[in-house]
């Protein structure tokens, strides 16, 4: 404890000192003098956070077993905002859909528009074939009437086929709700 | 130095203020007016006067058409409405809740004609009923309104679920 006080009050006299030898420099990063331009650039780090935090990167906390085990319950991601923005989402492709308000859903793009989706005891039948799904690992036993995908509109779903039917939510969203894809 | 940014920010101000002004009366405007009216129509705090309540429900013709459609895809509610209707079945679903909260989300507004507007957007209902269990439901609302010579109005409200089977 002692020696910690000692590296505190050294560092504390270098951060007084106007000297700029590199150990002061390392003093100052620590213990930043209280001037304009340390406002200033605190300033424009948090500004820039909230702006990337808001609109570009939103942080989410993912809860709830529907993308399982691709994506794992209590798990941490970022939503790329920007991932649409000069192309279109492709089948298989994981996206993150706002359902209202600081409540998104995490799913997986199977039917784009104009396709008929329909499950059939667990399988995936796209345009009446059925459809190999590498990334569902659990056995399912789904069977759903035959949806055919509106234009503007595609049709989503979780990996987490062991659920029941009723329990999951899956189906049909337009386009527009697509806000991006998950950052990792 | 000062004094041209002061002037900048005077001209900032005033350009934004004309163009909050005159936005403020737009079409877009006046459908989302309605719109928020319906919202406040099917709003509920606990402590709200039961008179002033069936004031605002009544006069349902400041924003439904003379005969509109709704369809909320359970079938019990669908069908053709006049504002007389519409008020009685308010009046009903108010009765159901001690309170209720109705609001939009994400609104798109488009004008396909001149005098008819579509708008889609999320509908959020966060409530108690009187039995005491919660609701929170979240749809989304497909409108369609028409320009008539008092305003626009509803004439059409379709209700589904977000995610559709």
């Amino acid at each position: 404890m002692n020696f910690l006080l000692n590296i505190w009050e050294k560092l504390w006299h270098l951060h007084r000192s106007d000297d700029d030898t590199s150990a002061a420099t390392v003093a100052e990063f620590f213990i930043p003098k209280l001037k304009r331009g340390f406002f200033l650039r605190m300033g424009i780090v948090a500004l820039l956070a909230f702006v990337i935090c808001k609109w570009l990167l939103i942080p989410c906390v993912i809860d709830g077993e529907s993308m399982m085990p691709t994506f794992p319950s209590r798990g941490f991601t970022f939503c790329w905002t920007g991932r649409y923005w000069f192309s279109k989402p492709r089948r298989g492709d994981v996206v993150i859909v706002k359902y209202v308000d600081k409540v998104f859903f995490l799913k997986r793009i199977i039917g784009l528009p104009g396709d008929t989706v329909e499950f059939r005891r667990g399988v995936l039948f796209l345009n009446g074939k059925p459809q190999r799904e590498p990334y569902v690992r659990y056995i399912s036993n789904w069977t759903t009437r035959p949806v055919t995908v509106a234009p503007g509109h595609c049709f989503v779903v979780g990996d987490n086929r062991s659920q029941y039917v009723e329990n999951h939510r899956f189906g049909a969203i337009r386009m527009v709700r697509i806000a991006g894809a998950p950052l990792f | 130095m000062k004094k041209y940014i002061l002037l900048l920010i005077v001209v900032i101000s005033g350009v934004a203020g004309v163009w909050f002004f005159s936005s403020s009366d737009s079409d877009e405007a006046q459908v989302k007016r309605v719109l928020k009216t319906l919202c406040r129509m099917t709003t509920k705090r606990a402590g709200d006067n039961p008179a002033a309540a069936g004031l605002m429900i009544s006069k349902t013709d400041k924003i439904f058409a003379g005969e509109f459609s709704v369809k909320i895809g359970n079938g019990m509610f669908d069908g053709i409405y006049n504002p007389t209707k519409m008020t009685a079945e308010l009046a009903r679903y108010r009765a159901i809740f001690t309170e209720v909260e109705v609001d939009t989300q994400d609104m798109e507004i488009t004008f396909p004609a001149q005098d008819k507007a579509e708008t889609v957007f999320t509908g959020v209902l966060d409530g108690r009923t009187k039995t005491g269990s919660g609701v929170s439901e979240a749809r989304e609302v497909i409108c369609t309104l028409i320009r008539t010579q008092e305003g626009w109005r509803i004439k059409k409200l379709e209700i589904k679920e977000i995610m559709q089977r």
